[in-house]
C-alpha cells in the first residue's frame, strides 16, 4: 500500500470537516448534524483500518513505519534556520491506537444518537464529538511532542465543553473548571518539557529524541541543577499525570461524569485519559534515561490502588466506573514504570474497548430508567437483557477473569510489577508496587461485581422510587418518574454498540494469532500478534532515520531485521531481565490474580446476593467516611489551597497593588508634585511676579489651563487648537 | 505607491476635519463619515500589506521631506514589518471600534472626531522614522485619549485621565532627554533626528558625565528610554494607571488602548531602545526579563482576586504584555518573533474581551462578575445570549492560549526564545500560563454557567452590528492560529536584522 496524504489526512480530517459542518449549520441539518458525525468517524475508522491491515498483516515487522514531515511556519531569516515541522509518524502502535480510537468512537458516535436524541444539547454535543475524536486521531498521529501538546490543549478544550454541556448547572461548570484547570497543571509542565527538549535538541521529533537518547547527547547535561533528562522526562511525566488522572492530579475525572454519558466513555475510555499513557509510551526512552521509572511505577500504583478502594464505596453507577477507570490507568502507567511496555499498552486498548462498553451500558440503563443510583435500581437483568450480557462481559473482563481481555493484560502487567517489586534487585520499598497493584486487583473484582450485582440482580427498586424520589432530577435534568420500565429490544444504535464491544472482551483477540499463516510466515512458533509487534522503541535504529516530505508519495525501503534482535526490549531498558525469574513471576503473578480476582468476586457475591456477609460500611466507619471523602482530596485542593491560599495571595496582592502602591506610592508622587507646584505657583505670585518677570509658573499654569477647561467642558476650544497646530504641520510640508 | 503612507496618515484627520467642519450634522452623518474613512484606511493597509515587500527587512515605502531644515528634522515615514503588523492592527481595531461605539450618544461630533485623530497619531508613531516626529505624535496622542476618557469615561474618569497623561507624560520626558542626547552624541549633523541612523550600537564606547561622575552613555540612556517606553507598555512596577484607565474609558477606547496602544511601547524597545543601545540592552535583559516576569505573574494574581469584569481584564493585559517583555529579553529569533507576534494576538483578542465586556455592560449596565454585596452579577448568560457565548469562548480561549486559537503559538515561540537565556524564569513563567488560565476560566464559569439570573432575563443576544464587527476579529484568531505564516513571512526579516544585530552585543 501506497501511502499519500490521500490515505492518511482523511483519519484526522474528516472529522474536523463534521466539527465544522456543524458547528456552522449543525441547527439547519436534519437530526442537527449527528449522522455526519457518526459517518465522519466512520471514514476514519475505514482509513484506520487499511493501515492497520497493512501494518499487521501486510508488513509483520516491528521496524515497519511512516513518517512524513512538512513544515507548519519557518522563522529563516538570513543565517538562521528555524522551522516548525509537522508530520505523521506510524508505526504498530500508532495502527494499532487508530484502529481502537476511531472504532471505539464511532460506536460511541452511534450510541449517542439514540442516547441524545430529545436531549436539548444533541447539536452542541455532536459538535465537540467529532472535534474530540480528531484531535484524539491528530495526537495518535503525530510526530512530534509540539503537535501532540496542540492536539493534547485542544482535547483539553473539548472535555471542558463536553464536561459543562448542561451549562444551566451550576455543578457542571464547576466540574469543567476543575477538569481544564487540573489537567493544565500538568499541561504548562509538559509545555515546559517540550521547550526544554526542543531548544536543545533542535527539534522535538520522537525520532531525534530517540536518535539523540542513542548517541549520548543527554550525557551530563543539567539544567537547574538535575540531569536534563530527569528534568525533561518529569516534566513530560507530569504532562501525562494531569491527562491520564494520576494521583495527585485525578481529582477531575470523577467530577467530569457531569457530562452525558457517552461523553463520559470518550474521555474515559479512547481519548483523553488515555493520551497520558501514550505520551509515556512514546517518551519511554526518556523515562528510562532520566530515571524516573520507579516515580511513575509508584504514581501508578498509588492511583490504582487509591481509587479501587474509593470505587467500593460509590453508588452512582457512573461514579463507579469513573473511580474504576482511574484504577485501570493506574495500571497502565505502573506498567510503563516497572518496564511493561507492551502490556501497559495493551491494558490501555482492552481498557478502551471494556470502559467504553460499561460506559455505553450505564448510559443505556441511566436512558432506560432514568436513575443511576445503585441503592434505587436492582433486578434490572430481566428488562435490559443485551445491555446486562454486553456489561457482565465488560466486567468480567476488568475483573480480570481467565480468557477475558483484561485478563491478558492485567496479569502481564502484575507479572512484571512483581518481578519489579521483589526479584529485579531493586530498592525493596519498591515491593509496594505490586503489593498496591494485586491489592487493587482484589478490589477491582469486588467493586465491579458489586456494581452488577446491585444493578441487575436482587430485588427491582426503581418504583420505591415514586415516593421519595419525587422532584429527583437525573443528570438530564428530567424527572424521576419511577414509570414502567420497557423491555429492551435489539437496537442498532442502543445496544448494538455495546455488543460489538462485548465481543472484543474475550481475551483471544489480544493474545492469540489473527490470521496464522502470516504471523508463522515471519515468526514461526511466536503467535502473540501484540506482543511481537508493540515493543518500547530501540533508540539505536533511529540515528539514521530519514524522513519524507508530505507531498511525496513514499518510497518505503523494507529492511526487516532479525527479529531476535528486538525482542523483549534488552539491552536498552535497564539490566537484562533474568529470563527464569521473570517467568516465575508471571507464573505466580497468573495464579495470585486469578485468586484474588476470584475472592473479590466471591465476596462481592456473599455480600450482595447471598447476604450472608453484611456490607462492611457499618463495621468501619471510620474508613467508608474517609473513601466517601475521596480521601478529602477535594477539600484540600478547593478550601485550601485554592480558595485560602491561592485567592487569599491573589486578593493580598491586588489590594497592595491598588490600595497600597497605587494609592500612596503613585498618587504619594503625584501629591508631592502638587505641594511643589503650589510652591511654585506662591513662589510665582508672590516672589516672582512682585520682581515683574513671569516665567517659572507658566507650565504650572498651562497644565491648570488643561484642567479648567476639561473641568468646564469647553472642548471644542481645544479641538480647534489641535486642529490649527496639525494645519500648521501640514502647511508647513506642503504635502 | 509611496504616497499611500500619507494617505493612511492623514485621511483620519480629514475624516475628522469634514466631521467638524460641517455645522448642525446630525449625529449619523458623523457615524458614517468615519465608518468610510476607518473603511477605507483599513482597505489601504490591506494594499499596503499586498505591496509589501516581505523579503526586506530595509524601510519600505519611505517618505522623506525636509520639516524644520536648521535641525534637520524630517518628515520622514516608512514602515518595516513589524511596523507592517501594527498597521494593520490599527487600521482594523479603529475600524471595529467605529462600529461599536456606534451607541455613543454625547457629542457625538467631537467623540468619533478625537477617535480620528487618536488613529492618525498612532499611526504617526508607528511611521515614524524621525525623532522628533516621533516624539510629536508620541504626545499628540495623549491628548486624544484624555479627552476620550476624561469626558465619555465612567464615573471616576478624570482621575483616570489625569492620572492616565501625567504617567505617561512622566516617561515621555525621560525619552525627551534621551531624545536630545541622542542628537548631542550625534554631532548634531544631517542624521542627527534620524532613528535608522542611530541605530547599531554607535554609542556603545560613549560616556557622560554628570554631576562628575561618569556614566556609560548607552546605559545611562537606555534607561531612559526604557523609563518612556515600560510605563506604556506596562511593565511592572509602572502599570497601575492602566486598571484605572481601562475601566473609566469607554469601550472603543479601552479596546484601543489595550490593542494598540500598549504595543507603541513594546515598539518602543524594538525599534528605538534596543537597536539604537544595544550593548546596554543585552547588558540589562536579565533586569528586563525579571520585570516581564513578574508583570506576567503579578498581573495574573492581580487579575484572579478582581470582581470587575473590566479590571481583569486589564490587569490580564498587565500579564499579556509582560509575556512579550519576556520575548524581547531573550533577544533570540524565536523570542522576539513571539514577541511581536504575542503583539499583535494580543491586540486581537484582547479587543474582543474588552468589546464583549462593552457589549454586556450596554445590557446590564454594570461589569460585576460578583456584585460588591456578594451576589452574582449575571449568571446563565450561556442559555441567554448563546452567539454572545460562542464568541466570547473564542476571544477567552484565544487569550489563554489555546492552541489552535492565535495566542498559542506567540506564547510557545516566547517559551522557546526565552528557555534559551533564562530557564529558571521560563520554569516560574509557566505559572503565569497555569493562572492565566485560571481568572478567565473562573470569571466564565461565574458569569456564564448556572441558573438565569431575573436580571439576565431581559438581555438580547448580541445584533447583527455587533456579530459583523466581532467576526473579522474571530476570524484573525483563528485563521492566525492556524497559519500564522501570513503574519511570521512579513515580520521575520525585519525581526531577524534585530536580532542578528543584538546577537553581535
Amino acid at each position: 500500500m501506497e501511502y499519500t496524504v490521500g490515505s492518511i489526512a482523511p483519519i484526522f480530517l474528516s472529522p474536523v470537516i463534521a466539527f465544522v459542518i456543524n458547528a456552522f449549520l449543525g441547527r439547519k441539518l436534519p437530526r442537527q448534524g449527528d449522522w455526519l458525525a457518526t459517518l465522519s468517524i466512520f471514514i476514519s475508522f475505514i482509513y484506520s483500518a487499511r493501515i492497520f491491515g497493512d501494518f499487521v498483516f501486510g508488513n509483520f515487522a516491528t521496524d515497519f513505519f511512516i513518517h512524513k514531515t512538512f513544515t507548519w511556519f519557518d522563522l529563516n531569516h538570513a543565517a538562521t534556520i528555524f522551522k516548525v515541522d509537522m508530520g505523521v509518524y506510524i508505526d504498530n502502535m500508532t495502527a494499532i491506537m487508530l484502529l481502537m480510537v476511531s472504532g471505539v468512537a464511532f460506536l460511541i458516535h452511534l450510541f449517542s444518537t439514540w442516547y441524545m436524541d430529545h436531549d436539548e444539547k444533541h447539536g452542541r454535543f455532536f459538535v465537540f464529538l467529532p472535534l474530540f475524536t480528531s484531535a484524539m486521531l491528530g495526537l495518535v498521529l503525530s510526530d512530534n511532542l509540539f503537535s501532540l501538546f496542540i492536539f493534547w490543549e485542544i482535547m483539553g478544550f473539548c472535555s471542558y465543553s463536553l464536561i459543562g454541556i448542561y451549562n444551566q448547572k451550576e455543578k457542571a461548570g464547576d466540574a469543567s473548571l476543575k477538569a481544564f484547570m487540573t489537567t493544565r497543571v500538568g499541561d504548562v509542565f509538559l509545555l515546559l518539557g517540550i521547550v526544554a527538549l526542543w531548544m536543545f535538541l533542535g527539534s522535538v521529533n520522537y525520532v531525534d529524541i530517540y536518535a539523540a537518547i542513542a548517541e549520548g547527547k543527554f550525557a551530563g547535561q543539567t539544567v537547574l541543577g538535575i540531569s536534563f533528562a530527569t528534568f525533561t522526562a518529569l516534566c513530560i511525566f507530569l504532562g501525562a499525570m494531569g491527562k491520564s488522572a494520576q494521583f495527585p492530579l485525578h481529582v477531575w475525572l470523577p467530577d467530569a461524569m457531569m457530562g452525558p454519558t457517552p461523553g463520559s466513555a470518550l474521555i474515559h475510555a479512547a481519548t483523553m485519559v488515555t493520551a497520558g499513557v501514550w505520551v509515556s509510551l512514546r517518551m519511554y526512552p526518556l523515562m528510562v534515561l532520566g530515571d524516573i521509572t520507579w516515580f511513575i511505577a509508584v504514581v501508578g500504583a498509588i492511583t490504582a490502588f487509591g481509587a479501587a478502594t474509593v470505587a467500593t464505596v460509590q453508588t452512582d453507577i457512573k461514579a463507579v466506573l469513573a473511580y474504576s477507570t482511574l484504577s485501570q490507568l493506574g495500571y497502565m502507567i505502573m506498567g510503563v514504570g516497572v518496564g511493561s511496555y507492551n502490556a501497559a499498552f495493551m491494558h490501555l486498548i482492552t481498557h478502551a474497548c471494556f470502559k467504553a462498553c460499561l460506559f455505553l451500558s450505564a448510559g443505556s440503563i441511566i436512558h432506560s430508567v432514568h436513575e443511576q443510583e445503585m441503592p434505587k435500581l436492582g433486578g434490572l437483568r430481566k428488562y435490559l437483557p443485551y445491555t446486562h450480557f454486553a456489561m457482565m462481559a465488560c466486567t468480567l473482563a476488568i475483573a480480570g477473569i481467565p480468557f477475558f481481555s483484561g485478563f491478558v493484560s492485567k496479569d502481564r502487567i502484575l507479572g512484571d510489577a512483581l518481578y519489579y517489586g521483589f526479584m529485579s534487585g531493586q530498592n525493596p520499598l519498591l515491593a509496594i508496587v505490586p503489593i498496591l497493584g494485586f491489592a487493587a486487583a482484589g478490589l477491582t473484582a469486588f467493586y465491579m461485581f458489586r456494581m452488577m450485582f446491585l444493578t441487575f440482580y436482587g430485588e427491582n427498586r426503581t418504583h420505591d422510587n415514586h415516593g421519595h424520589g419525587h422532584g429527583h432530577k437525573d443528570a438530564h435534568g428530567h424527572e424521576a418518574h419511577g414509570h414502567e420500565i420497557h423491555h429492551e429490544h435489539l437496537d442498532v444504535r442502543q445496544n448494538v454498540p455495546l455488543l460489538i464491544l462485548a465481543v472484543f472482551t474475550l481475551g483471544f483477540w489480544f493474545c492469540g494469532t489473527l490470521t496464522g499463516q502470516s504471523f508463522g510466515k515471519v515468526f514461526g512458533a511466536k503467535t502473540e500478534w501484540f506482543k511481537v509487534l508493540v515493543e518500547a522503541p530501540v533508540v539505536e535504529k533511529f540515528v539514521d532515520h530519514k524522513r519524507e516530505d508530505f507531498s511525496r508519495v513514499d518510497t518505503r525501503e523494507k529492511t526487516h531485521l532479525e527479529h531476535a534482535h528486538y525482542h523483549h526490549q534488552t539491552g536498552y531498558a535497564g539490566p537484562n531481565p533474568d529470563e527464569h525469574k521473570l517467568h516465575s513471576a508471571h507464573t505466580i503473578g497468573a495464579i495470585a490474580s486469578i485468586f484474588i480476582a476470584f475472592a473479590g468476586v466471591f465476596l462481592a457475591f456473599l455480600m450482595y446476593i447471598k447476604g450472608s456477609v453484611k456490607p462492611w460500611a457499618s463495621k468501619f466507619p471510620g474508613i467508608t467516611k474517609t473513601l466517601e471523602n475521596k480521601y478529602g482530596f477535594d477539600e484540600f485542593y478547593i478550601d485550601i489551597l485554592i480558595k485560602k491560599g491561592l485567592l487569599g495571595l491573589n486578593r493580598g496582592l491586588a489590594w497592595i497593588d491598588m490600595g497600597i502602591y497605587d494609592r500612596y506610592v503613585v498618587d504619594g508622587m503625584a501629591f508631592v508634585n502638587r505641594v511643589l507646584y503650589k510652591s511654585a505657583k506662591w513662589f510665582d505670585n508672590v516672589v516672582v511676579d512682585a520682581i515683574g518677570v513671569d516665567g517659572t509658573g507658566v507650565a504650572v499654569n498651562l497644565f491648570n489651563l488643561v484642567l479648567r477647561i476639561v473641568q468646564s467642558g469647553k472642548i471644542q476650544f481645544y479641538f480647534i487648537m489641535l486642529i490649527m497646530v496639525l494645519a500648521s504641520y501640514v502647511w508647513t510640508l506642503n504635502i | 505607491m509611496n504616497g499611500i503612507l500619507n494617505w493612511i496618515l492623514w485621511l483620519p484627520i480629514i475624516g475628522a476635519v469634514v466631521a467638524i467642519a460641517i455645522p448642525n450634522v446630525k449625529d449619523n452623518v458623523v457615524r458614517w463619515i468615519t465608518l468610510c474613512t476607518t473603511s477605507i484606511v483599513l482597505v489601504l493597509t490591506v494594499v499596503l500589506y499586498l505591496k509589501f515587500d516581505t523579503s526586506t527587512a530595509a524601510m519600505q515605502f519611505v517618505v522623506k521631506v525636509p520639516w524644520i531644515e536648521q535641525f534637520h528634522i524630517n518628515y520622514h515615514l516608512g514602515i518595516d514589518g513589524i511596523t507592517m503588523l501594527m498597521t494593520f492592527l490599527n487600521a482594523l481595531l479603529f475600524f471595529i471600534c467605529t462600529l461599536s461605539s456606534w451607541t455613543v450618544e454625547k457629542n457625538v461630533k467631537a467623540y468619533f472626531a478625537l477617535l480620528l485623530m487618536l488613529q492618525s497619531s498612532v499611526f504617526g508613531v508607528f511611521f515614524s522614522l524621525d525623532f522628533f516626529l516621533f516624539y510629536v505624535y508620541w504626545e499628540v496622542m495623549l491628548l486624544p485619549m484624555f479627552f476620550l476618557i476624561g469626558i465619555w469615561g465612567g464615573e471616576n474618569r478624570e482621575y483616570a485621565a489625569i492620572k492616565f497623561f501625567l504617567y505617561t507624560f512622566f516617561g515621555s520626558i525621560f525619552m525627551l532627554v534621551g531624545i536630545i542626547a541622542l542628537y548631542y552624541a550625534s554631532g548634531k549633523g544631517v542624521d542627527s533626528f534620524s532613528i535608522l541612523a542611530h541605530q547599531g550600537g554607535k554609542y556603545v564606547n560613549e560616556t557622560v558625565s554628570i554631576f562628575g561622575h561618569t556614566f556609560s552613555f548607552e546605559h545611562l540612556f537606555f534607561w531612559f528610554m526604557f523609563l518612556g517606553f515600560a510605563i506604556k507598555v506596562p511593565v511592572f512596577p509602572f502599570h497601575t494607571w492602566l486598571p484605572h484607565a481601562h475601566v473609566q474609558a469607554p469601550t472603543a477606547v479601552s479596546v484601543i488602548l489595550a490593542g494598540v496602544l500598549l504595543k507603541m511601547g513594546t515598539y518602543g524597545f524594538l525599534r528605538i531602545a534596543f537597536p539604537i543601545f544595544p550593548q546596554a540592552a543585552v547588558h540589562f535583559s536579565s533586569i528586563i526579563a525579571w520585570l516581564g516576569l513578574i508583570s506576567v505573574i503579578y498581573g495574573a494574581f492581580c487579575a484572579m482576586a478582581q470582581d470587575d469584569m473590566k479590571k481583569l481584564i486589564a490587569y490580564s493585559s498587565v500579564s499579556h504584555m509582560g509575556f512579550v517583555m519576556l520575548g524581547l529579553s531573550a533577544m533570540t529569533t524565536q523570542g522576539m518573533n513571539g514577541a511581536v507576534l504575542q503583539m499583535f494576538n494580543h491586540g486581537t483578542s484582547t479587543a474582543m474581551m474588552f468589546l464583549l465586556v462593552g457589549i454586556l455592560y450596554e445590557r446590564s449596565h454594570h461589569r460585576w462578575i460578583v456584585k460588591p454585596d456578594g451576589s452574582k452579577g449575571y449568571g446563565g448568560l450561556s442559555t441567554k445570549l448563546p452567539k454572545y457565548t460562542v464568541v466570547f469562548i473564542i476571544g477567552m480561549f484565544a487569550s489563554l492560549g489555546l492552541p489552535g486559537l492565535s495566542g498559542f503559538i506567540s506564547e510557545a515561540l516566547i517559551f522557546l526564545g526565552i528557555y534559551q537565556k533564562f530557564t529558571t524564569i521560563t520554569v516560574i513563567a509557566v505559572v503565569g500560563l497555569l493562572i492565566g488560565a485560571a481568572y478567565l476560566l473562573w470569571m466564565f464559569k461565574r458569569m456564564f454557567f448556572g441558573e438565569v439570573n431575573p436580571e439576565t432575563e431581559e438581555y438580547d443576544d448580541m445584533n447583527a452590528r455587533e456579530v459583523f464587527y466581532m467576526l473579522p476579529l474571530c476570524v484573525c484568531v483563528v485563521v492566525f492560529g492556524i497559519f500564522p505564516s501570513p503574519l511570521l513571512n512579513v515580520m521575520k526579516a525585519s525581526v531577524g536584522q534585530l536580532v542578528d544585530l543584538m546577537a553581535k552585543f
